[in-house]
């Protein structure tokens, strides 16, 4: 079993932009929510039998899948602080988490594709990839499921589609989400007008790490709400669609900025980069609100030599569970701030 | 020191019934919150009595017993979740809670994804699993021991079906 803690000098596969149309978004992910037939949801399972689930989900994905050296954990093998380390990477949501459940997490080497075992459902699939490639994330996800399908049998109902624990999942059972960073639109304001827009084209929008999380660092997840009635393409297709509308409008108020407060726009960004680089404590917060400053300077090249996906990878790096693990010198949250000020200093220099 | 749930066997009870008989003996029971729940008890108001509970084998049968006449609530004979229970969490018990809650679920289903029926893939559908008939014959077993024969009659159909025959 690798140590969680070995993830945090790893480049998470699904990180680092592409630096393309000013790497507004970050990221893209398709999620599937999956049940066996035959077997009882989590709430009315008894334990015995979920863990027997889990078991039998591990050996079946680690037979089907072909994972060259996949990363596995049981939840109950890690503390907090790794299964917080796991949230941050996007490789597990908060409530499996929180979950005293059995559980477990069969993801990857280059944690580009994940199976969340004994979450809400049996069994949660998730692709991501950097950038915009739904098409992808859906291609591969597809392909996962017909071959864990084939072997597990999936709760199936020929009306309904795929049966899952919440009826807000039920039919294709799929999420699919990107991951945007919105600073322009933000600013401007305007990002009000199309949230509201995106709320008629039934897509839903949230922080990082899903459901009940604030946006941060204007980083904002734009994802379906539907999952009956309309099959998988044209889900990706509208997800994509909608996200690329908001690049353009990211893309536009730019270009506002730059035209109409280009002093104000430069002073926030340098002041940002002033800060991050002569700081001697930095919370979690700020440096979310720092670094989204940053990152749209790099992107409008303000900053030389500085690149996004750089800067992605720092804002990973400097996430509370990757410094609680990677500096467990640092006890309290005052001394973490400091030891994250050292390593944004070191990462902008 | 916490005593386990008397019902389930696994989780820590909260709520302890004594019950004495006419000839003086006495009798208790342990349950768990969760119980409480699943069973949808009001144990403040009409409990069932100590012998009923224990050998209901399903909330069905514990809520068909509770005194004074009280209406069974909706109730999914394949986990034994009730709607109340479920409406509590939004989280079903089973994949035939489907099937049970229809008249209850199927409006809240059109409501939210504004459609009823599914128009995506379907993986894996088609081609029966290698090891779904062991899983089924376990299943099948598993039932039949623990006497959730209806369960179990779902099991047997299913084997029927993966043989080509009626299911």
């Amino acid at each position: 079993m690798t140590p969680v803690a070995d993830l945090i000098e790893r480049p998470a596969g699904w990180f680092g932009a592409p630096a393309d149309r000013g790497a507004v978004v970050v990221s893209s992910r398709v999620r599937l929510a999956r049940n066996c037939v035959g077997w009882a949801f989590h709430r009315t399972l008894p334990k015995a039998r979920q863990q027997e689930l889990v078991d039998r989900l591990l050996a079946t994905a680690a037979r089907v899948t072909g994972w060259e050296a996949p990363l596995v954990w049981r939840l109950s093998d890690l503390v907090e602080s790794e299964r917080t380390l796991l949230v941050e990477r996007q490789l597990i949501s908060r409530d499996l988490a929180a979950a005293k459940r059995p559980a477990a997490i069969f993801a990857r080497s280059d944690e580009r594709a994940a199976l969340m075992l004994n979450e809400e459902d049996h069994l949660r699939l998730q692709v991501l990839a950097p950038g915009l490639d739904l098409q992808a994330c859906m291609r591969d996800a597809a392909a996962l499921d017909e071959r864990l399908g084939t072997a597990l049998g999936w709760a199936c109902d020929a009306r309904l589609g795929h049966l899952t624990a919440c009826h807000t999942n039920v039919g294709t059972g799929l999420r699919a989400s990107v991951m945007l960073h919105l600073p322009a639109l933000t600013e401007t304001g305007e990002i009000k007008v199309l949230l509201r827009g995106l709320a008629r084209l039934e897509l839903t929008v949230r922080g990082r790490h899903g459901e009940g999380s604030e946006p941060a660092g204007h980083n904002y997840q734009v994802s379906n709400c539907r999952s009956l009635g309309v099959d998988e393409d044209t889900i990706v297709q509208g997800v994509t669609t909608a996200a690329g509308r908001l690049v353009t409008a990211e893309a536009i108020a730019r270009d506002v900025l730059m035209s109409k407060q280009a002093y104000q726009t430069q002073d926030r960004v340098h002041r940002a980069y002033g800060l991050l680089t002569h700081a001697r404590s930095l919370s979690s917060d700020e440096l979310n609100d720092q670094l989204s400053w940053v990152r749209l300077g790099a992107a409008l090249g303000l900053l030389p030599g500085l690149d996004t996906a750089t800067l992605d990878r720092l804002a990973l790096r400097c996430q509370s569970a990757h410094l609680r693990l990677a500096h467990p010198e640092a006890e309290d949250a005052a001394e973490r701030d400091r030891v994250r000020a050292g390593l944004v200093r070191v990462g902008l220099s | 020191m916490a005593v386990t749930c008397q019902l389930c066997s696994q989780r820590d009870a909260s709520t302890h019934l004594t019950e004495l008989a006419a000839d003086g003996t006495r009798q208790e029971l342990h349950v768990c919150p969760a119980c409480i729940t699943r069973l949808e008890l009001r144990l403040d108001q009409d409990p069932p009595a100590i012998a009923v509970l224990l050998a209901a084998t399903t909330a069905a049968e514990a809520i068909a017993a509770t005194p004074k006449g009280r209406k069974a609530d909706l109730t999914c004979s394949a986990c034994g979740l009730t709607w109340a229970a479920y409406l509590q969490h939004n989280l079903l018990g089973c994949p035939t809670c489907y099937a049970a809650f229809a008249p209850q679920l199927d409006p809240l289903i059109r409501r939210y994804h504004s459609a009823d029926r599914h128009r995506g893939r379907r993986a894996g559908h088609d081609a029966p699993a290698p090891d779904r008939r062991a899983e089924l014959e376990a299943n099948l077993a598993e039932a039949v021991r623990a006497e959730r024969f209806e369960e179990a009659a779902r099991c047997r159909d299913a084997l029927r079906h993966l043989d080509g025959g009626d299911p």
